[in-house]
């Protein structure tokens, strides 16, 4: 078996081999699934009552609250998935390719998941097509229609990205006979029109896709999602134009975070030390690092306008609720989950001895959840206080607290999104091929005798078995695998 | 013409008009490829327009 024979087979690993673990994560996933369709289903039928959510100002309550909280961390994770591929692929950050594939399943995952927290929100489901029938007429005044329009445009984007791109590893993997039997049709399907030949344009059209995703996500994540928000001027808290690059960086810090724990499954999961080796997660936790002071540079500023005495009295009261009021448990809950994790990541940066993925893993964890409180605080603190007078005397302060409903809905879309990603490792490779093993296969061993027609003198890493990150460099100076290692590849 | 307009088919929509500029104009110029990626494009994009039309049918399940 040949080097890129051996790194292919170890790559596509878990479209063939399943382990009992992946079985008990499958069923728990699948459970608390369960629990969720449960969930939903007593939502629709005993309605919103079942819910905390209560109307603001005469009924004391938060109309927005977990849904819808998870829904803004949700967008987030959304963002930082595709960033990684796209910086991968434009700026040939190599290192990562391993990753690339897993952050984009995570992206395409995400916003479905953003979603059906809206669905859940609205109460009856089918209002949701009422809002896309009224488009036209709302698109002109209403950032909830932008933010619908955003994220429709960036799920295809993504999406395409992802399709154009897999269906050259989906054809090589088929060749190969990897891929389940059963579900042929499916792959005939999604290869209708594809030959080797269109590589090079694919290649093109992905750096091009790669662009226009990035320059849209400062357009979601930090501009129509937070504009739901900063744009409301009667909530405390919630209107300014700092939420926009606040909520952008709180967003790619909670996505690098879930890439972290993705990416630390994988290599637990497949013993995929080498593939997904010990760099990627060194200069992931870097780019965390940057993130998370940013983050906390912005907390620090609503916190210093917030306290400072001549701030407005309702912004004013709001910070004292967050700092030592009824909100502070969760607020430096929020605040602790991003600076412990920090100071872990800056000790192994500055000394590689303590650093580990288990503990990188953990450090995102932390993140991640700290984020989501962070969010679903900001959500529930514009409205839980009263706004400006005469209001002010007309409302009592709001309360809020999610029901079992709410949790076991919210969190649902978490354990559903594990068990879509979890069914997807079974369909289609995790990990995107070289580019040089499927030249190698395109030239030894494809029926169709296909091949990129991108320049096979072309210095590409190679990845797997045979080869740590580490020896990536080394591996560019290698003759041309193609004529080396083709009749291998063919009898093999 | 309001904010609104200006944003989404100005600003927002931008990305997904340099994409097409490059899969257009850039080189290697394989319009059957591009084609393809379009029918992709455009059927991802109506797709949760279709998919929305789904929870029409609870009303039958739960009145």
């Amino acid at each position: 078996m040949s080097a890129m024979d051996a790194d292919v087979e170890r790559l596509t690993e878990p479209l063939r081999e399943t382990s009992t673990k992946f079985y008990v994560l499958l069923v728990i996933a699948a459970v608390f699934s369960g629990m969720a369709a449960i969930a939903y289903f007593l939502q629709l039928t005993e309605g919103m009552a079942t819910t905390g959510l209560r109307g603001w100002g005469t009924q004391g309550g938060v109309p927005w609250g977990l849904y819808i909280g998870t829904f803004i961390w949700w967008v987030g994770i959304a963002h930082g998935g595709i960033a990684v591929s796209a910086a991968v692929r434009l700026f040939d950050l190599e290192t990562y390719l391993p990753i690339a594939r897993i952050a984009e399943l995570v992206t395409i995952i995400a916003l479905p998941a953003a979603a059906t927290n809206i669905l859940f929100d609205i109460g009856r489901p089918d209002v949701m097509w009422v809002m896309i029938a009224n488009w036209p007429s709302t698109i002109s005044h209403s950032p909830l229609t932008w933010d619908m329009t955003a994220i429709f445009l960036y799920f295809a984007l993504c999406g395409t990205y992802l399709a154009i791109t897999l269906r050259a590893d989906v054809y090589e993997c088929r060749e190969r006979g990897t891929l389940p039997s059963v579900l042929d049709p499916a792959y005939r399907l999604f290869l209708v029109g594809y030959t080797p030949k269109q590589d090079e344009k694919t290649h093109q059209m992905a750096k091009w896709l790669a662009i226009g995703i990035l320059l849209l996500v400062p357009l979601l994540s930090g501009g129509v999602v937070p504009w739901l928000f900063a744009t409301m001027g009667m909530h405390p808290g919630w209107f300014g134009a700092s939420h926009g690059p606040a909520m952008l960086a709180e967003s790619l810090t909670n996505a690098i975070a879930v890439v972290i724990i993705v990416a630390a499954i994988f290599r637990v999961g497949y013993g995929w030390d080498d593939v997904i080796g010990d760099e990627i997660f060194r200069g992931l936790n870097k780019v965390l690092i940057a993130l998370i002071l940013v983050t906390l540079w912005f907390l620090l500023q609503s916190l210093v306008t917030g306290s400072f005495p001549a701030a407005p009295s309702e912004t004013g009261e709001l910070t004292a609720s967050l700092v030592s009021g009824r909100m502070a448990v969760p607020f430096w809950l929020a605040v602790g989950g991003l600076v412990v994790p920090l100071g872990y990541l800056i000790a192994q940066a500055l000394k590689p001895s303590l650093f580990s993925v288990a503990a990188s893993a953990g450090a995102a964890f932390m993140v991640t959840a700290a984020i989501f409180l962070k969010k679903l605080l900001f959500v529930v603190e514009g409205l839980l206080y009263s706004t400006r007078e005469p209001l002010a005397s007309m409302f009592p302060e709001g309360s809020y607290w999610p029901t079992l409903t709410e949790v076991a809905l919210a969190f649902g879309t978490v354990s559903t999104s594990v068990l879509i990603f979890l069914v997807l490792t079974k369909l289609i490779p995790i990990v995107e091929l070289p580019e040089s093993d499927r030249r190698a296969a395109g030239a030894g061993g494809s029926p169709s005798g296909g091949g990129s027609t991108s320049s096979a003198n072309e210095p590409s890493p190679s990845l797997g078995a045979s080869a740590s990150s580490a020896d990536v460099p080394e591996d560019w100076t290698q003759p041309d695998p193609i004529t080396d290692d083709s009749t291998e590849v063919t009898d093999s | 013409m309001s904010l609104g307009l200006y944003f989404v088919f100005g600003v927002l929509l931008a990305p997904l008009y340099v994409v097409l500029a490059g899969w257009i104009l850039g080189k290697p110029r394989d319009f059957r490829t591009v084609a393809l990626g379009l029918a992709i494009l455009v059927l991802l994009l109506l797709s949760p327009v279709i998919f929305s039309v789904v929870p029409i049918g609870t009303r039958l399940l739960i009145p």
